[in-house]
Order: C-alpha cells, then structure tokens, then sequence
C-alpha cells in the first residue's frame, strides 16, 4: 500500500464517523482523536497553552454537539472544526490583540511556555517577531483568520471558505489584504525569504 | 508567508493532560443520557446560524452541552487491548503474503520518520520527514544500511533476539515475553536510560514486528503478548507518520507513552509513536536541559518491506 492511497483513504472516513456517530456517539471519540492536536495547536498559537486547552475541549464538545447537522458531504471535518474553535477565539479577540501588542512593543511574548529548544531561535527572530505580532494585531479579525487558517491551519482557499462560511472570493481578497499589510509591516520586498 | 508560518512555531503540542480532559469531557457528553436528537438535515446556512446560536449559550456553561448526547453507548469496534491482540493475531496467521523465506535472503525494510530535532536531545522533529532503508537478514542476526556516503555498512542485531530464536517451538506468548525479557536483560543499557522493562518489551517487539521477517504464528503469539504487558492498553486512533490513521496498541509508562500502530482493518504494521508523559530534566554532556510532557519522541511509518537476494538491492 503505498502512502498517498492510505492517506486519502483513512481521512475519507471523518464524514462516515461523524455519520455512524449519530446511533453511537462514541465513535465521536474518532474524531477527537484525529484533530485534538492540531486544533489544539492551532488555538495555542493565537491565545496561549491555557485558553487553548479550554477552547480545543469546547470546539469538540460544540462539535459533538452538532455532529446531527454536519454536512455529510464534506469528506474532511477539519475546516468545520477550525471554523467552531475560529467562532470561539474570536471571542478572545481583545486578548489575543493585547498579546500581540505587549510582544510588539516589549519583545516578549506573553503566550507561555516556548520548548526549550526553540528559544534560541526566538531571540534571534524577535526583531522580526516584534514587526510581525504589531502587524497581526492591527488586522481585522476576519483577515487576521483568513491569513491564520492558511499559513498555521494549512487550510486550503476553500477549505478556510467552507471553516468561515465565506465565498472563496472573500478569502482570496482578505488573504490578499493580510498579506499586503504584513508585508509593509516588516518593511520586506520579499516576504518569502526565510531567516538564516 | 513564511515569517508568519515561522511565527510563534515553537508553540508545544497539547500536554497528555490537557487531552485527557478534554477527552474525558467528550466521553462524558457522549455517556450521558438524553433524548434522541432531531436527524434533520438543515440547511447549511440555517446550521450556522444555529451554531452561532449554540455557541453565544454554550461558551460560559459548559455544563448544557453535555445533554446532547444521542443515545445509548455502543461499542461497535474493538473494545480492549485483549480483543485487538485475538484479532491482529487471527489476521496475521492467516495473512497469505506473509511466507516464510528461505535463508541467506534479506529484507528490504523502508520507512519515513520524524528526525531528532538536535542531538543529543531526545526531541524529534514533528514536521520533517526522513526516509531510512535497511536491509535485515532474514535470521535476524545482521542489519546492513547506507552509512550515508552511498557505502553499506553490515553489523550484528541490536537487542539480539532474533526471527529464527522466535520461531523456534513452542511458539505461545508467553515463551515470547521470556525470549525477549531475556535478551534486554543481556543488552547494554545506554547510560541516562532509565526506560521500564515494559517499554523496552514493547519497543522490541514493535522493532521485531517492522524489521524481521516473521513466520506468521511468532507475530501472532506476539500480538497476543502485547495485552500481557503491563501498562498497555488500546488507543483507537493513532497516527504513524506518513499521516495514516490506525487503532495502536499504547504502553503509557512514568515517563512515557509509545504506541504500535496497526492497519484498523487488517491489522498490519504501520508504524510508532513515541512522547514523553511526564516533563523532566535531562543532562547531556554540553548542559541540562528540560524536555517538556508531550514532546515527541519517535514517530515512524513502515512504508514497504520485501525479500531481496542481498544487502543493497531494492525490490
């Protein structure tokens, strides 16, 4: 078997899960198992460890809870369960702003707890960090999601359109939009270039 | 794009802890009784006004979302550690591709995994992949692989338990725990290795189980040992690390968790993963450092494995 097939054959399964899940809710668990890291992460990355922890439980928990109203259609669950933990960070917004804010003006990131590893990394990415969180911080929340479902959730156009429940031409502009003030904000002709 | 994807990437994976919570307030939303939910269908849009709706109520009282549940419990898939172990057993006796080669032959063994992020930390590194191809030599008894600059490199088994030890009657689980417990307890442990007995066992026989040519009844007695060892149980859904999904056979010890992935149909090998549950300090030679709950540790895929004539040479 080679990997591609199984890869595309194990994640064919979400719609069915979900599906079987209506006569026994267990097989939810499934689910849970398949994206508790990833949204957790994701979550993480924008409010910190420990709202992330809160809020990844409350995405599955919501989840469960609607798994009756899930478009079966939809072979992958990702985009609906970024889309339920998207509706719960934005009920964060003040503080996810207010971290990026603190770590702009101070260098510091308030968001707990790096691994240990990657701290030498961070010192020498700060300044970069600093013009990146100031500019995070003053995009509308829909793009700040847009931009963040893309590069962080590694969602596609249309998957982040199906999490937000937006035309993919909105995406395609807010992206476009984000990225642009990004862009200015790091002061960068090439905002691909990576750091040494 | 990549400055914003580099952003804030150091961020750690959920704690085991933090997973089990949540985890156990699904279950608990799942076991509680409530009343049939209504299977209509709605509209797409209506859905998502009503999980807008849903939300404003939901966030702040948790409590109301644990009413839902739908119903009795069932369980329709594999139920206990015992359960998986009979039936991978079951489909590894009867596997037709499995035959037994003849000797003097190898096995072509190629797998992708997580690389370490940065010796000697133990760490590895999540979103990069390495493939590795060995060849084992179907007695068991020597590995050769690529030493890198393109020349093979052949040297005697690690753990030195062997296919032909394993193979020799009686073949029940219990003879292969003895072999196998005996075997770690003749090899070197590396220093600042303070792995259980257990998870060594588990280790050995995943290592046995992706690299060995196995007759068909050892790797069923071994499927069978699995649920003998303490501190293993079932994980329903695990991950190896081309991104296949599969139900795993997981020891959880005092400073770490490793699973043995297997095909949820027809309980072939597919890979491991491997974290630590707990976070402690750690003293390589050029400082102490701290490797935090949840860090990854091994994360493998067995991608194809085939008989060939002779170390080097690829089906």
């Amino acid at each position: 078997m080679t990997r591609t097939e199984s890869v595309e054959r194990a994640e064919e399964d979400d719609a069915e899960l979900i599906r079987c899940s209506h006569d026994d809710p267990e097989r939810f668990a499934g689910i849970f198992d398949r994206y508790i890291e990833q949204i957790h992460r994701y979550v993480a990355r924008r409010l910190g460890t420990q709202a992330a922890d809160d809020i990844a439980a409350e995405t599955f928990l919501i989840a469960f809870r609607r798994r009756a109203s899930y478009d079966l259609a939809q072979q992958l669950a990702r985009p609906w369960l970024y889309g339920i933990a998207t509706t719960l960070i934005a009920r964060h917004r003040r503080s996810e702003e207010r971290f990026l804010r603190a770590l702009s003006r101070t260098g510091v990131d308030p968001l707990p707890e790096p691994m240990a590893e990657a701290v030498i990394d961070r010192v020498t990415a700060q300044q970069k960090d600093r013009l990146l969180a100031g500019a995070l911080a003053g995009l509308s929340q829909g793009d700040r999601d847009v931009l963040l479902l893309v590069a962080w959730g590694d969602l596609s156009y249309e998957e982040v359109a199906e999490a937000l429940g937006v035309p993919v031409g909105t995406v395609r502009s807010r992206l476009h939009r984000a990225r642009k003030k990004t862009r200015a904000a790091l002061g960068d002709d090439d905002p691909t270039r990576q750091d040494a | 794009m990549d400055e914003i994807k580099n952003f804030r990437s150091s961020t750690p994976v959920i704690t085991r802890q933090a997973e089990n919570t949540a985890r156990a307030r699904l279950l608990q939303a799942m076991r509680e009784p409530a009343p049939a939910p209504p299977r209509r269908r709605m509209p797409r849009l209506a859905w998502r006004l009503a999980l807008a709706a849903s939300l404003a109520a939901a966030v702040g009282t948790g409590v109301a979302l644990t009413n839902d549940g739908g119903g009795q419990q069932a369980f329709t898939h594999v139920a206990s550690v015992q359960e998986l172990g009979e039936r991978a057993a079951r489909a590894a006796v009867i596997d037709p591709s499995k035959t037994v080669p003849s000797p003097g032959k190898w096995l072509y063994v190629k797998e992708t995994i997580a690389p370490l992020r940065e010796e000697p930390a133990p760490a590895v590194d999540r979103d990069k992949r390495t493939t590795l191809e060995l060849w084992n030599s179907v007695d068991g008894k020597q590995t050769a692989l690529d030493d890198g600059k393109g020349k093979l490199v052949v040297h005697e088994t690690g753990p030195g338990i062997t296919a032909a030890d394993l193979g020799e009657a009686p073949v029940t689980p219990e003879r292969m725990l003895e072999r196998i417990r005996a075997a770690i307890a003749e090899a070197p442990v590396p220093p600042g290795d303070d792995k259980s007995e257990e998870q060594r066992i588990v280790e050995s026989i995943s290592q046995l189980m992706s690299g060995q040519s196995l007759e068909p009844e050892v790797r069923a007695a071994l499927f069978r040992a699995l649920p003998m060892i303490q501190g293993v149980s079932i994980k329903q859904d695990a991950v190896d690390a081309a991104g296949r999904h599969g139900i795993a056979f997981a020891y959880t010890g005092r400073w770490e968790r490793f699973e043995i992935i297997l095909n949820s149909k027809d309980y072939t090998y597919l890979g491991s993963y491997g974290e630590t549950v707990a976070t402690r300090t750690y003293s390589p030679p050029s400082g102490t450092r701290e490797i935090k709950a949840g860090t990854p540790v091994v994360w493998t895929a067995h991608l194809e494995s085939k008989i060939v004539d002779k170390p080097g040479e690829r089906p």
